[in-house]
């Protein structure tokens, strides 16, 4: 007996959740997509009348959704559910595998449950989208830099100018909420780990799961319809479009689970004494956000899947001559659409409300304002989506109200100034690139909200619907504050997140260069606008050329800033000066953690006494 | 300098060079036919007693593009989508022409243009484009067989100022945004060939012996940048008919670009 139980036992071999990581999903992906794309090829039946795209659409579309549950599998989202299902949940060590316990750097190539991991995963995808993003925009630009365009074939800059606007769109609602709503938020409220870290897991991984279609649409006639992707024209478009469904069915998925397991995170696991009032405003934030998600983004999917069948299967949900219409689709588009601007804002907003008691050491100023700021906008915004639609023709009596919902969310806005300009006022202010940053965003979206009263009034609109106008208008509000709000939040939890210090002098060249092409870039874009430049046209008329070359000289700015800051980020989480614990003497939780942060968090979880502003009055 | 500020230095320029490489990949990928440059053909003499320079063109209408010329020799990516493309003197299929449906033209010139319609047609949507257009005298020559063998007319040449606008294959038309540059608007009316012999042809993997011929002539002003295309709904599926061959430039569509 003893002899048999020194026998060296051979090393088992490894369990399945060990072996999955990006690579395996990768290739099941592939080999999904390529096995049901052929026999979808060989045994789908021509279509019975001539018509165009349908059985196209079939294989593209089934192909896709092979490669969408090949990569899952893959990448091991099924494993837990399965195991669920036998009867045999998944062992603590194994669980201890997943948060990445002792895994190093592959950690962040697997199904990693940890918030921590998944943080800093959103946090590089959200780089990578606003890097194509960013290169798109460049294309754009330099196109439009000469009044009779031609450098780029008109349908691949519909495409570019389609596949940038959705592509921004999806990196601005994640670049809060993905890194710092995971990396920080549960430290914040004094928690382990989110609600349901798998969920976590699974949120970030279908983002990367969505990319594949939107990259596939490239390549087979892209996105010609602009981010709207507007019915009917998308039921008639290039094959390109099944990428653009697909990649919204799939990150509509992401958004919804994400969205689940931050509100339950912060509603339940909010340490003791943490009660609503001494909950950082960056939380409310971020709920918020998530909050507005849950019911808009399921609208978002619906109108994608219906859009799949009007292509695939013949329906006619959005095709007028089959009884349907195309202004269900715009409001169910939009239904998403406005709600899901403040889904941007507002965490954006909430960071920098977070980071000003602490650049000003003085309380965050009339904290319950800011709290009404946030449930205000939140609850008008949907309530708002119509005004996208004011000369569509549809429901003209509706105009006037979506008007008056339009303009009283400046209420609201404007509360959140007051809170950001009262907590500026006579404080000790520490001038840091996050502190730069508050009246940066203060400026920019001053510009982006009064100009957004002008397009939310029916007279105006009539006027300026479709126009380069609204672009700017939109860029000034998603760009110049939310993006602002987003890369303050990043050199402000940077310590944090990466152990090391964002590169002071790297963030202010690089802030500098990018608020000044913004400004540069996008009052020339008002101009052009406002003298009757269409949007979403590859060439125009001579006399916009000025303010178009001025947008391009702007753009060609912010290119250098973004690249600056990229730069920083890689070398400051390379060899930055490490940072001490709580580098900025702030009072929020996750600065009582030490870096770096251990697994779960905090050996004993926290009990909270008072709010996080606890700065002392400034006389004021 | 700052060790540092260099190394940000060379990311930019890294960055930049990423996104011209894939700019100019994009741009490279465009697939842009070259122009064809107008044939000098002497002087005109308007019927207001004014004399110009010309010069003539001559294009063809294909039913599909296995034509190849300038969408390569199997047809490129579409080969069922109709296409226009160059055309010899004789409305010959040119099928190593490099370039299609990019015209220049002189300016302050008579430029006459001939088309041979090799394909058939149905009914526009807009009668006004039925009509001739920005024509000298208002008008084209029409014929309504041209034998293609023979070189000859196998009907006699008439001149129009309209056409039935359910007997129309395609329209040339040439038209700029609005810009401080000269207005240029051309439009001019292709009779279709005849149905059974166009279906013929193309089953024979060829063209009708038979197609229309249609000749006109205008006048050119300042320099200019201008856009011309068919304005038949032909783009089969897409866009009430006006998407694929008529939404891509190379097939339906093509720059038209007036030079001193």
């Amino acid at each position: 007996m003893t002899t048999l139980m020194s026998k060296p036992v051979s090393a088992p071999g490894k369990s399945v959740i060990e072996r999955l990581n990006i690579v395996t999903a990768v290739v099941l992906g592939a080999v999904s997509a390529f096995v049901v794309w052929r026999l979808a090829l060989q045994f789908l039946p021509a279509d019975t009348e001539v018509r165009l795209f349908t059985r196209e659409d079939k294989i593209t579309l089934l192909s896709m959704v092979a490669w969408f549950i090949g990569f899952m599998t893959g990448i091991g989202a099924l494993v837990g559910p399965f195991r669920w299902v036998m009867g045999k949940d998944l062992s603590h060590d194994e669980n201890m595998f997943l948060a990445g316990k002792d895994m190093g750097v592959n950690r962040y190539f697997r199904y990693t449950t940890d918030h921590k991991v998944v943080g800093i995963q959103y946090l590089v995808i959200t780089m990578v989208i606003f890097g194509i993003g960013g290169i798109l925009a460049m294309l754009i630009r330099t196109n439009l830099g000469t009044p009779e365009g031609g450098w780029i074939h008109p349908q691949a800059y519909n495409s570019i100018v389609g596949t940038h606007g959705i592509i921004m769109i999806v990196g601005t609602i994640i670049m809060v909420t993905g890194p710092f709503g995971n990396f920080i938020m549960p430290i914040m409220i004094g928690a382990r780990d989110m609600a349901f870290p798998r969920l976590n897991a699974l949120s970030f991984w279908l983002i990367v799961a969505a990319a594949i279609p939107l990259i596939w649409a490239q390549f087979i006639g892209g996105i010609s319809t602009g981010w709207s992707a507007y019915n009917p024209l998308a039921g008639q478009a290039p094959l390109g479009m099944n990428g653009y469904i697909m990649f919204i069915c799939i990150f509509a998925i992401s958004t919804m689970v994400a969205g689940a397991n931050i509100t339950t995170t912060i509603v339940r696991m909010r340490a003791n004494g943490m009660t609503w009032n001494r909950t950082p405003i960056f939380i409310y934030g971020t709920m918020a956000s998530v909050a507005l998600a849950l019911p808009a983004f399921p609208v978002f999917f619906l109108s994608q899947v219906m859009s799949a069948m009007d292509r695939a299967l013949d329906t006619s949900f959005y095709n007028t001559a089959g009884g349907g219409s195309g202004w269900l689709y715009e409001n169910l588009f939009w239904i998403m659409g406005h709600p899901e601007v403040y889904v941007i804002l507002i965490p954006a907003v909430a960071a920098l409300m977070e980071m000003a008691p602490v650049f000003t050491r003085r309380p965050l100023f009339s904290f319950n304002v800011a709290v009404m700021g946030i449930a205000g906008i939140s609850g008008l915004s949907v309530l708002v989506w119509a005004h996208h639609m004011y000369i569509s023709g549809w429901a003209p009596l509706l105009n006037a109200p979506f008007m008056l919902t339009t303009e009283l969310i400046s209420i609201p806005t404007g509360m959140l100034f007051l809170v950001l300009v009262g907590t500026l006022w006579r404080g000790r202010l520490w001038m840091t690139m996050p502190t730069m940053s508050i009246f940066a965003l203060l400026w920019n979206f001053m510009i982006g909200g009064i100009t957004g009263i002008y397009l939310s009034d029916v007279p105006a609109d009539a006027f300026l619907h479709g126009s380069m106008y609204v672009t700017a208008h939109f860029h000034y509000t998603l760009m110049g504050a939310g993006l602002t709000g987003a890369l303050a939040a990043l050199v402000y939890w940077f310590p944090k997140m990466t152990g090391r210090m964002f590169d002071k002098k790297l963030s202010w060249i690089s802030f500098w260069l990018v608020q000044i092409g913004f400004n540069v870039a996008f009052i020339g874009m008002f101009t052009v606008g406002l003298a009757g430049q269409p949007r979403r046209v590859e060439s125009y008329a001579s006399t916009f050329n000025t303010g178009n070359l001025i947008t391009t000289i702007g753009a060609y700015t912010i290119m250098v800033g973004m690249l600056v800051l990229l730069h920083g980020v890689i070398s400051s989480w390379r060899s930055g000066d490490k940072a001490p614990m709580n580098p900025w003497q702030a009072k929020t939780l996750e600065w009582t953690v030490p870096n770096p942060i251990p697994l779960e968090n905090f050996d004993v979880l926290p009990t909270v006494t008072s709010d996080a502003y606890g700065y002392g009055k400034a006389k004021s | 300098m700052n060790k540092r500020i260099l190394a940000a230095l060379g990311t930019v320029i890294l960055g930049a060079g990423v996104t011209a490489g894939i700019g100019t990949y994009v741009a490279a990928a465009k697939n842009d036919s070259g122009s064809i440059m107008a044939t000098s053909a002497g002087s005109f003499t308007a019927p207001d007693g004014k004399t110009y320079p010309h010069y003539t063109l001559t294009m063809n209408t294909y039913p599909n593009s296995t034509f190849g010329g300038h969408h390569g020799e199997d047809g490129g990516a579409h080969p069922d989508w109709v296409s226009y493309g160059a055309a010899g003197p004789y409305g010959e299929p040119l099928r190593d022409a490099k370039t299609g449906t990019n015209f220049v033209v002189p300016a302050h010139s008579a430029v006459t243009i001939t088309i041979w319609q090799y394909d058939s047609g149905e009914t526009l949507n807009n009668d006004f484009f039925a009509k001739v257009r920005g024509t000298v005298g208002g008008t084209a020559t029409l014929v309504e067989r041209y034998d293609t063998k023979s070189h000859t007319n196998a009907t006699e040449a008439k001149t129009i100022t309209q056409i039935p606008h359910d007997a129309v294959g395609h329209t040339f038309t040439i038209h700029g945004v609005s810009s401080d540059q000269d207005s240029l608007f051309v439009n001019v009316p292709l009779l279709l060939a005849n149905d059974d012999e166009v279906t013929a042809a193309e089953e024979e993997g060829g063209f009708t012996q038979f197609p229309s011929m249609t000749t006109f002539t205008f006048i050119t002003g300042d320099e200019g940048e201008y856009i011309w295309n068919c304005e038949f709904p032909c783009g089969d599926g897409t866009v009430a008919r006006f998407g694929n061959a008529m939404s891509a430039m190379s097939y339906m569509s093509g720059h038209f670009t007036v030079k001193g």
